[in-house]
């Protein structure tokens, strides 16, 4: 795929206008603040329940989880299942007590309890910083994937770089700016579609074409397979590649990957779990930002805003999950496919030293193949997984968009600064704010081209994790935690988050005689509640308590008497 | 919204409601699930995970399909419980 396809271009090149089109025609409807932050709470929640999914189902989700079995295995699940758990905290802990105390934001439902600008200055920053962390991999992650797929070789490699991170932050900005949350969720749900019909299509042709209609041969066959990267790691390599080309058939790539359990008998194959785990404080650390993180992610909970009530709001949720759990299964199966029918390319790719281009072009590589490479079927797979790598980025990166322009708007300009402003000044403000937040994350992701987009995203997990989750759960369920209590969470998560963060940036190992982990959450998380609960207990403010519990908890049964009438 | 208020042993209490009771015991039985699993299938425990158990797959393959079936079956009755 190094020279540029027409047909699979302008496959990309629909879909992307096809995107802008639905955000200039929801433009009619941004003329209000409700409108412009949550859609007016009109959406249906089916249509949310889309949105959510395919806000959340990253890049990451579709090409690195399946492109990352593809290379090591099983072992490379865990991540997706850490992904979906967080989802499960919500709708149990969140979800209904969040729609029914808030108005458009996470602040809002802070502010029904503690009113007072400190909080909600604190909303504001951790809710910028997690937004920035999160977008800008997205769009680091845009100009890689089609820097290597499409690349303009005429401007030369670092121009093309930038070249599609403009577009994908041009984009990104337009579809917010001109439709608002509407056309944001409009895009997100046809995105949405689009991200699981692909993956739904590499699969259902996998096991058509090459395990004799049963899925479960997959997982058989998969247990007879070395995985190309032990392949590597041993120096088995050239036994592969001396006798089948990379450019080989399905066929004889799967004959190539069940010959290596012959060549490396000892080995583990690509379902036994070891190849690639990680030791025990670092996968804590890890799935508990991913447990928690969830709960924490601003650009995920403004979405139960979006919907008229919170029966919506947990149908939305349960939607979600059903959808998750289903695509995450389904990655399972397509880089397992992946692994066995594209096995000597992979294993050249990684015995070149280019596992990045082998992790993320796997599933690329996977519809080119199945819809026949060099023909007009395999470029309109190509065509429509590229697709879907753009849907998995723009959606992702709307929803950031989206829930930053909010915040700073609705929590800053218009709670804490000009409270008189009209409606027009507001909706200006939230343009504006779109605008300059994609500027700055474009120049952040041309800054930082070199870095780990994985690591930044797991950190943006842990960093939620160790601010949003610990204040929410003890706002919304403990009735002694206090305004000095959410501060000092607040601080001491954000503080040990982001120190850990940045000391892992810079390749420390140790700090305090404690390990430099990858993911910050094992400490911040502790630090969070820890400094919450114990100011709570030195302290005596509960903020309004009696009102907050019974909006958010329904007690009286009035479950849609809720902001949904004030939106 | 009025000003601060003490604390006190008087405020209702979410914890009250069988909906919550629901919630945080669905929870607590997700959560066990989720940190064995992952417990398991971290370097530590890796020769645990690779024990075959069912048509010849890994335990840890087993207890991630279980994970996810735990999750949406955990899910719905929340959900059917709250909603009557």
């Amino acid at each position: 795929m190094d020279d540029l396809n027409i047909v699979a271009l302008a496959i990309l090149v629909l879909g992307m206008a096809t995107f802008f089109g639905i955000g200039w025609y929801s433009r009619r409807w941004t003329d209000t603040t409700a409108e412009f932050y949550v859609a007016g709470g009109q959406i249906p929640w089916k249509l949310n329940g889309v949105a959510m999914f395919s806000n959340y189902a990253s890049a990451a989700s579709f090409l690195g989880v399946a492109g990352a079995i593809a290379l090591f295995g099983i072992d490379n699940w865990w991540l997706a299942l850490g992904f979906f758990a967080g989802w499960v905290v919500v709708v149990l802990l969140l979800a209904s007590p969040l729609r029914r105390s808030g108005k458009y934001t996470v602040a809002d439902a802070l502010q029904e309890r503690f009113s007072g600008p400190d909080i909600r200055v604190l909303t504001i920053i951790t809710g910028v910083t997690i937004g920035t962390i999160y977008l800008v991999p997205q769009l680091v992650g845009a100009g890689h994937l089609f820097n290597l797929l499409i690349p303009l070789d005429s401007i030369g490699s670092a121009a093309s770089y930038v070249f599609w991170v403009g577009i994908a932050g041009g984009f990104t900005a337009a579809i917010v700016v001109l439709g608002g949350m509407r056309g944001t969720s409009y895009n997100q749900a046809f995105q949405g579609i689009i991200i699981f019909g692909a993956m739904a299509l590499l699969l259902v042709l996998s096991v058509v074409m090459y395990f004799s209609w049963n899925p479960l041969d997959i997982l058989t066959e998969a247990d007879q397979v070395v995985p190309p990267q032990v392949l590597v790691d041993e120096g088995a390599a050239n036994e592969i590649l001396a006798e089948y080309p990379v450019d080989s058939t399905g066929d004889q790539s799967l004959e190539a990957a069940q010959s290596t359990t012959e060549i490396l008998p000892d080995e583990p194959t690509a379902m036994t779990p070891g190849v690639n785990v990680k030791d025990l404080a670092n996968q804590l650390s890890l799935v508990l930002a991913l447990f928690l993180g969830v709960v924490g992610l601003p650009h995920v909970l403004i979405r139960l805003y979006t919907v008229k009530n919170a029966t919506a709001a947990r149908k939305s949720t349960e939607f979600t999950i059903v959808a998750l759990a289903i695509f995450y299964t389904m990655t399972l199966f397509v880089g397992l496919a992946a692994m066995m029918l594209l096995y000597p390319l992979l294993t050249d790719l990684i015995n070149q030293g280019e596992i990045g281009k082998a992790t993320n072009t796997a599933v690329a590589e996977l519809g080119a193949l199945l819809g026949g490479r060099g023909s007009l079927g395999g470029d309109v797979l190509l065509g429509i997984v590229l697709a879907g790598a753009m849907a998995a980025i723009l959606s992702s990166a709307v929803g950031l968009l989206i829930q930053m322009t909010t915040t700073v708007a609705h929590d800053g300009y218009t709670v804490l600064l000009r409270p008189q402003s009209s409606e027009h000044q507001r909706v200006l403000v939230a343009r504006i704010a779109g605008i300059g937040l994609t500027l700055v994350a474009v120049l952040l992701a041309i800054w930082l081209k070199e870095e780990n987009v994985a690591q930044l995203v797991g950190m943006a997990f842990g960093i939620a994790a160790s601010t949003f989750a610990p204040v929410l759960l003890l706002t919304v369920w403990w009735t002694r935690f206090t305004r000095q209590g959410a501060i000092a969470g607040f601080a001491a998560g954000l503080a040990v988050s982001l120190l850990f963060t940045f000391l892992k940036f810079f390749e420390v190992d140790q700090f305090l005689f404690l390990p430099v982990l990858v993911n910050p959450a094992l400490y911040g998380v502790p630090a969070a509640f820890i400094a919450a609960t114990g100011t709570s207990y030195a302290t005596h403010d509960v903020g309004d308590v009696d009102h907050f519990m019974h909006l958010a908890h329904d007690a009286e049964g009035t479950e849609d008497a809720t902001h949904a009438d004030a939106v | 919204m009025t000003g601060p208020h003490p604390p006190d042993d008087q405020h209702w209490s979410p914890f009250s409601t069988s909906r919550a009771k629901w919630a945080w015991g669905l929870l607590a039985v997700f959560a066990i699930i989720y940190f064995a699993v992952a417990v398991l299938t971290s370097a530590e425990f890796a020769d645990l995970a690779a024990t075959e158990v069912f048509l010849g797959l890994p335990l840890g393959f087993v207890l991630g399909i279980g994970l996810i079936i735990a999750g949406l079956i955990i899910t719905r009755i929340y959900l059917s419980k709250v909603e009557g």
